[in-house]
This record gives structure tokens, sequence and C-alpha cells, in this order.
């Protein structure tokens, strides 16, 4: 008898063997029951791995509070264009994220954003293809919100956070002022005074309503935007 | 959904709580009971920090289940070496051939797979849950392991070879 081929029975059981290899191990599992052995047990071990998929387990108590405690950080934003972005490289703050934005883009913001500035509700806008190439951003996207069941949810993303980047990304604009364009800067201005007075006028509302979950919906709409400008305003200073 | 994406932590709970147990099922399976409950709780504030990503092109449950792979994975490459976190070339476990009384027994529940899972090296560990419970191919297997396919496929035979040493050496023992 030729030596035990218990090297290729997983390749054997997993049907990854040439015909020739195949026909050799039946040739021997055949005449040798101590492989025969083996390989029930190697079928029955995948039985077993499959019937495993199936198991829930309930979670403990606490394991959801630890979660929630830790829910404060940054989150990343949906990507402009690409529709699946792994981010390779060096990890960059959320907000840093480089996107393919032109100038084109942002005179369309700067259009739509006037255009719909004085509006309480936010459409999602998707711009028509783009000229040279570049990526089409979705820009000034409205969460798709549903005021309708009645449930009130407060604005929560993290002030903190938000606030800092937009600290962070004024300063950048400052500091890189003279390399924009100026009318980007006329048009980037005035996006920003109008968001801001959106953002200005949710609060007022909100102070008096809290609970409204339309208001919340809008405030926290209008501070993503604010950011998603400022992000992209940034980037092009970086210089395309 | 587009609630817990806005920053509604209700509706992220939801979702966590419709979620969960398959996360920490697969949690426990590659990574043992010790530290399933701390990746899973890694894998969902990964999914809060990432749920605007999320473009529906696979399910929900999927789209968790391979952050999840990606949370366990990440954190083998904190444990040991790569010697270390794989079964070793040319042991001898594949040159026991088991008596012949050995297949009568049947194999019991997740249970004892579970005790004798934990026994393998992290890496033979992955290797053998993705491939034999969750369904990976070697290739993808390679891919997230960053190790060859014959690797992969080595590795398999092995884990499984072992896996049968112990829970055959388990029942010789009860
Ligand atoms: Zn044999």
């Amino acid at each position: 008898m030729s030596a035990h081929p218990l090297d290729v029975l997983s390749d054997y059981l997993d049907d990854d063997l040439d015909p020739q290899a195949r026909a050799a191990v039946d040739a021997h599992l055949t005449a040798c029951e101590s492989c025969r052995v083996v390989l029930a047990d190697l079928t029955a071990l995948q039985g077993a791995a499959a019937r495993w998929r199936d198991a829930d387990v309930a979670p403990p108590a606490d394991l959801w509070p630890g979660i929630a405690a830790r829910l404060t950080g940054p989150r990343e934003l949906a990507p402009a264009a690409a529709p699946h972005a792994p981010t390779p490289g060096p990890r960059l703050a959320w907000y840093q994220r480089r996107w393919s934005v032109g100038l084109p883009e942002l005179a369309l913001a700067a259009t739509l954003v006037a255009a719909l500035g004085g509006t309480l509700l936010w459409p999602r806008v998707t711009p028509a293809p783009p000229a040279a190439g570049a990526a089409a951003p979705v820009i000034a996207e409205a969460e798709a919100f549903d005021g309708g069941d009645g449930q009130v949810t407060p604005v929560n993303f993290a002030d903190a956070q938000y606030d800092a980047a937009v600290v962070d990304l004024e300063r950048v604009l400052r500091e890189q002022r003279e390399r924009l364009d100026p009318r980007t800067v006329v048009v980037l201005e005035r996006n920003l005074r109008v968001i801001d007075d959106a953002i200005r006028e949710a609060r007022e509302a909100l102070a008096t309503d809290p609970a409204n979950a339309l208001l919340n919906a809008h405030l926290a709409g209008a501070r993503q935007r604010k950011l998603d400008l400022l992000r992209r305003a940034a980037l092009i200073t970086e210089g395309d | 959904m587009a609630r817990a994406i806005a920053g509604d932590t209700a509706a992220f709970e939801r979702l966590y709580r419709a979620h969960v147990p398959r996360i920490l099922a697969l949690t426990r399976r590659m990574a043992g009971a010790d530290r399933a409950d701390d990746l899973t709780q890694d894998v969902f504030v990964r999914a809060w920090q990432k749920l605007a990503l999320f473009r529906g092109e696979s399910s929900l449950a999927t789209w968790l289940h391979r952050m999840a792979v990606n949370v366990v994975i990440e954190q083998f490459r904190t444990l040991g070496t790569a010697r270390e976190r794989f079964l070793p070339e040319g042991d001898d476990v594949l040159t026991r051939v088991a008596a012949p009384t050995v297949s009568e027994r049947g194999w019991h529940a997740a249970m004892d797979l579970h005790v004798a899972v934990n026994r393998l090296p992290p890496g033979a560990r992955a290797v053998f849950v993705l491939h034999d419970v969750e369904g990976y191919k070697h290739e993808e297997i390679g891919t997230l392991l960053g190790v060859s396919v014959g690797t992969s496929k080595s590795q398999l035979h092995r884990a499984r070879m072992s896996l049968r040493g112990h829970l055959t050496a388990t029942e010789a023992a009860s």
C-alpha cells in the first residue's frame, strides 16, 4: 500500500484535486480503512462547522452601555463620488479627506445654496456630470428624513467635535485665502452666510421648541453642509 | 438607518439589538469568549463611525459581518509573531492515523468544537472559521490575513487535522 495521503485529504474533501490525484486517493481509500476513518472525521467536522454558523449569542446586558459611551468620536462622511472608496494611505482626520472637487462644482454649489437658502427643507441635489472628468460630488445632501412616525430625536452629533472641525477649516481658509480665486471667495462667503443663517434660525427656533424633529433634522443637515463646504473649499486651496 | 447615520443613537441601538447576536457569535468563533465582548463593542463603534459609508450594495448584516471579520483580524496582528499565529508546517498532526473506532462517536455540539477551536493559534483559527464556518474562499482569506492561497489551504488542512486530534482526545478522555 502506498503512503497514507493524509496531506491531501482536505483538498480531496474540498474537491480541489486534479482528476489524476483524485483517482489515486480513491484507490488508496478503497484499500485503507485508517484513511477512510480520517476522511469520515473530516467530513463530520465540516458538518459541525457548518452547523456552528447558525448559532446566535445573546449579548450580556452591559455590552450596549459600553458601546453607547463610545459613540462620541469622529464619524466618517459619505464619500462624495466614488461608489466604494476604501481609504488606504495615511489616515487623515475625517474632515480632511481629499475629495475630487473643482471650481465648477463649488460654483454650482453656490448657485444651489443661493437658490435654496431661504427654504427650510433641503432636497438631495446631485449636480449634472461635470465637464472635465471631475467626479460629481453630492452637494447639499440632506438626510433622508422621516418625520412621520411621531418620534422625536434631538440633534446629537458631538458639538465639540463639529466646532473643532469648523474652527480648523476656517483657519486653513484664512491662511490660504490668497490662493483662491477671488470669485470663489465671494461665492464661498455667500454660501457660508446662507448656511450660518440657517443654522442660527434653526437654533433659535429650537430654543422655543426643542422637541421639534423637523428643526432638529434641519439643524443637523445645515451643520453637515457647512462642514462639507468648508472641507471642499479647504481642499481647493491645497491645489489640484 | 437614516436616523442612525444622522446621529440618532436610539436608532443605532435598535440596529445593534437586531444584529448583535450574530456578530457576537462570530467574534466568539473567531477570537474566543474572552475577547468576543470587547471586539463586538469595537465592531459597533466602528459601524457607528462608518455608517454613512454603507452603500446598500450588500445587506447591512453582510456589511457588519465583514466589518467584524476585519476588526478581529486587525486584533490578531497584535498577537505574537506570524510564526506564533499559525500552525507549524511539518507538525506531526498530519502523520497520525487514528484508530478505526473514532468516527463512530460522531461530533457533538458546537460546544466541543468551540473548546477545540480555542486551542488553535489565532491565524489557523481564523482560516478554519472563515473557510469552514463562514464560507470564505481561500483567495479572500489570503487577502484578509496577508498570506498566500497555498498557506491558507495548508493552514486549513492543519487546523482540521488538529481539531480532529483535539476532539478525538476529548472523546477518549471522557
Ligand atoms: Zn491510508
